[in-house]
């Protein structure tokens, strides 16, 4: 089962889009995001999607792939749709009891519906694409100029590194102690909430302790291996803005004036 | 030959929660030479992992000194270029890894040197290669095995380019097979040249090295040649240490009276005494 | 009590890429009383299996008889299971939590609604069996405890639970050769205290061929061997080819075989291999 999360995950092969400087990649993915919601209509939709497509077949990451990090949001998705089938005002189109179906809540349910996979899948594609390290590089890089008035940028993107490397480790751990307190006769499945809540305690009491354990030793091993000697680190990957990067660039540019016209002009 | 490591009258104290001193480490001295294999053997709490931190200067002495290539290690100024020469490897492999790609890990170390990026692509190269590990440069540690990972841990190390790497029981908790793979790896390293301290608890890993510490209770116990050492099964018993198989069978052979020289460490040269005698 | 499995099969994500037969088709009986051990490499299926032996995990398909209640069946009773086949985990020090020894020993036999006073009467036996002194660790936190130690308390929270078998995931991972020892002897201990089936995941041949009565060889996912230690370790060349060990004293003994010397059997104690070799260097 935690072996299913792609969520975050990163997908290795060789491809334009990987090639692509993080910077760049973070940046269009956010404003690829604000686009999806500036959007009001299904042909603006279609650009969008189109847009991504191409960054799909580019990317060469199998659509399975991606499709499987949907599946943990799939419930959210869900809700929404729900919410907003049942929830807008407008002319009534079914009735059911004291629920309305109308024309005006189908519409409001399929433009969120996709506004959602769309950014779903975008953003993953963006960690889908791009290896942790450059992805904390790039944010490192981007929030350099606040250092001035004292973010600790680099900080913040060890510990984002950090945090990345040990979810799987943490998830394997949780899954463990879980299926050892169970051995116990451990019950999380029934009973009232708080019998539940209580019966967590056996969980998140070693699973914390495991986590100070691993705090202790990763400090210990970094420290070794010479973090913090406050030499100029330097980096084996190095960000560069390239040829690639500027006409990706400008393609993307022309593709969010698309979409801006389509709003205009439609 | 040199002594890369000098350990002089080493003192360490531990200061519990309650306020007390315990005294972990009680005026030990050795030296460990440039290029050798020096296993350093004890039972839990017995000072040898206090010992490895205090090589590298993540622990200082209470009193006593410990010189790397020269440098003392409570001198601050040198304190990292100790460490970039004396590397370390721990125990736990999985809370060693920093990165969630196997090569971005393996140049951490290069990294926080400062090295030139041209220069990092090389050394992790060589340090994968050197564990044989190259195939696996993309992967996330997670996919790997506790062999492996350690092996990553090790390759760490090695691109540092450290004249020396303390292995703090790096195959405690490991298979019989991700040892193997281990002790393959640590030994090849000393073929190269790199001084290698191997702490362990495992008798059959310190008879492969060339000297031997046994340290209990914070004090050195024994030290000489792995076959110094395993002539005195007594003396091991009574510290609760094992003695490695060939060892045991050529004492319980001498004791049905076969003649057997007292040197003998491993299987190999048990077979050889005993179908040599016939 | 008495184990039967039968055609036992688990598929881990079926039906998607990365489906994964992680055991497959496999079939053994455990007398009662009987002391048996699990050997095979890491991924070969031990954990997977004998989480299935106490109903943590079900089988794709397969059954598992223990006395003559299939535990599998839809209508199982899990707790009931679980209650009567103790499970020791890998590093099961990493699963304490409580502020006491004797609370955490608690833990297992108060999930089983079982009475204050046979709670109590319980925890103390556990912790006696496990060879620890009940007055001094009662009210000690178990995380000032020695590694050693701290395992002791795991493992007698399982035992506080009454389990008629007891299973124990290589229970001697990461120790250090006393503990080793002493973690094996207590194990025995138990074995021949209360007479159960006790089962044992290991790596180490040597005190599988000491301790155990049945060995079972897994890899990848399917048993490849099942018998006496004697049977099983007579097998050199197949276990090799699985990348598995022999004892040291079968190791030596093929070693010198192969040499020339003409040693018969097989042989599971170094005493044994000396005595044979002893009479083959004196003929």
């Amino acid at each position: 089962m935690i072996r299913d999360i792609t969520l975050g995950q990163y997908y290795q092969t060789e491809s334009v889009i990987h090639r692509l400087d993080p910077r760049f990649k973070i940046i269009s993915t956010l404003l690829y995001i604000v686009a999806l919601f500036f959007i009001d209509d299904f042909i603006g939709f279609a650009i969008a999607w189109l847009g991504l497509e191409t960054v799909i077949c580019l990317s060469k990451v199998p659509r399975r792939f991606i499709l499987k990090g949907l599946r943990p949001v799939f419930l959210i998705i869900a809700f929404t749709l729900i919410i907003n089938i049942f929830m807008t005002q407008g002319q009534v189109l079914v009735e059911i009891w004291r629920f309305h179906i109308t024309k005006e809540g189908l519409q409001m349910a399929a433009f969120m519906g996709i506004r959602l996979v769309l950014l779903i899948i975008g953003s993953s594609l963006l960690t889908l694409t791009t290896r942790p390290i450059s992805l904390t590089d790039g944010i490192e890089s981007l929030l350099s100029p606040f250092k001035r008035f004292g973010l600790p940028a680099h900080e913040l993107a060890m510990m984002m590194t950090i945090a990345l490397r040990f979810i799987p480790t943490l998830l394997e751990e949780t899954d463990k102690i879980m299926k050892a307190q169970q051995a116990r006769g451990a019950d999380f499945e029934s009973g009232s909430l708080l019998r539940r809540a209580k019966a967590l305690v056996p969980i998140l009491v070693p699973l914390f302790i495991s986590a100070f354990r691993i705090a202790q030793d990763l400090a210990m091993a970094m420290e070794a291996r010479c973090y913090g000697s406050g030499l100029p680190r330097t980096r084996m990957h190095e960000i560069r803005f390239t040829r690639t990067d500027a006409g990706a660039a400008v393609v993307f540019v022309i593709f969010l004036a698309v979409i801006v016209l389509e709003r205009l002009l439609w | 030959m040199t002594a890369f490591l000098e350990v002089q009258n080493l003192v360490f104290d531990y200061i519990k929660q309650d306020g007390t001193t315990v005294r972990a480490i009680n005026n030990i001295s050795f030296e460990v030479e440039q290029g050798s294999f020096t296993a350093i053997i004890g039972q839990n709490g017995s000072g040898k992992s206090t010992l490895a931190k205090n090589i590298n200067a993540l622990l200082l002495p209470a009193s006593g000194r410990v010189l790397v290539d020269g440098l003392d290690t409570a001198d601050p100024a040198s304190l990292w270029e100790i460490r970039r020469r004396v590397a370390m490897v721990f125990q736990n492999p999985d809370n060693q890894i920093v990165s969630s790609i196997v090569e971005d890990d393996v140049a951490f170390g290069p990294e926080n040197l400062g090295i030139d990026p041209d220069e990092i692509r090389r050394r992790v190269s060589f340090a994968l290669s050197a564990v044989e590990m190259e195939e696996y440069r993309k992967k996330a540690p997670h996919q790997l095995s506790g062999g492996q990972k350690q092996r990553i841990a090790i390759a760490g190390a090695v691109a540092m380019q450290p004249a020396c790497i303390v292995f703090d029981e790096p195959t405690a908790m490991l298979d019989p097979r991700g040892r193997g793979e281990v002790l393959d790896v640590i030994e090849r390293l000393n073929e190269q040249g790199i001084t290698c301290v191997l702490i362990t608890h495992f008798m059959e890993e310190a008879a492969r090295a060339d000297h031997v510490i046994v340290l209990d209770e914070g004090e050195i116990k024994m030290d000489g040649q792995p076959a110094e050492i395993f002539r005195r099964p007594e003396k091991l018993r009574e510290l609760s240490l094992d003695v490695p198989p060939a060892v045991q069978m050529a004492h319980l052979l001498r004791q049905r009276g076969i003649d057997l020289p007292e040197d003998i460490n491993g299987t190999e040269e048990l077979v050889r005494c005993l179908c040599r005698s016939q | 009590m008495s184990i039967t499995v039968t055609e036992l099969t688990h598929i881990y994500s079926p039906g998607q890429p990365q489906e994964q037969t992680a055991l497959d088709n496999i079939s053994f009986r455990i007398a009662d009383g009987t002391f048996a051990g699990i050997i095979g490499h890491t991924g070969s299926g031990k954990s997977t299996l004998v989480q299935h032996l106490n109903g943590l995990l079900k089988p794709t398909s397969g059954k598992i008889l223990v006395d003559d209640t299939d535990i599998t069946a839809s209508g199982a009773d899990s707790r009931q299971v679980r209650r009567s086949i103790g499970l020791v985990f890998q590093y099961p020090e990493y699963q304490l939590f409580e502020e006491t020894v004797e609370k955490d020993v608690a833990f297992g036999p108060t999930n089983l609604g079982l009475s204050q006073d046979e709670i109590s009467e319980r925890v103390r036996e556990a912790i006696q069996l496990v060879g620890l002194d009940y007055d001094a660790v009662r009210g000690v936190s178990p995380f000032e405890l020695s590694g050693g130690q701290r395992r002791r308390v795991a493992i007698a929270g399982v035992i506080a639970m009454g389990p008629r078998v007891l299973i124990l995931d290589e229970p001697t991972a990461g120790l250090n050769p006393r503990a080793h020892q002493e973690i094996l002897d207590m194990v025995d201990g138990i074995h021949e205290r209360t007479g159960n089936i006790t089962i044992m995941v290991s790596h180490n041949m040597n005190d599988i061929a000491r301790m155990t009565d049945q060995v079972l060889v897994m890899e990848r996912g399917r048993l490849v061997m099942d018998g006496t230690p004697r049977e099983v370790f007579s097998h050199g060349d197949e276990l090799r080819q699985l990348g598995l060990a022999l004892p040291d004293a079968a190791e030596i003994a093929e070693e010198l075989r192969r040499a020339g010397l003409p040693l018969t059997g097989s042989f599971m104690t170094m005493e044994e291999t000396a005595d044979a070799v002893a009479k083959a260097l004196k003929k």
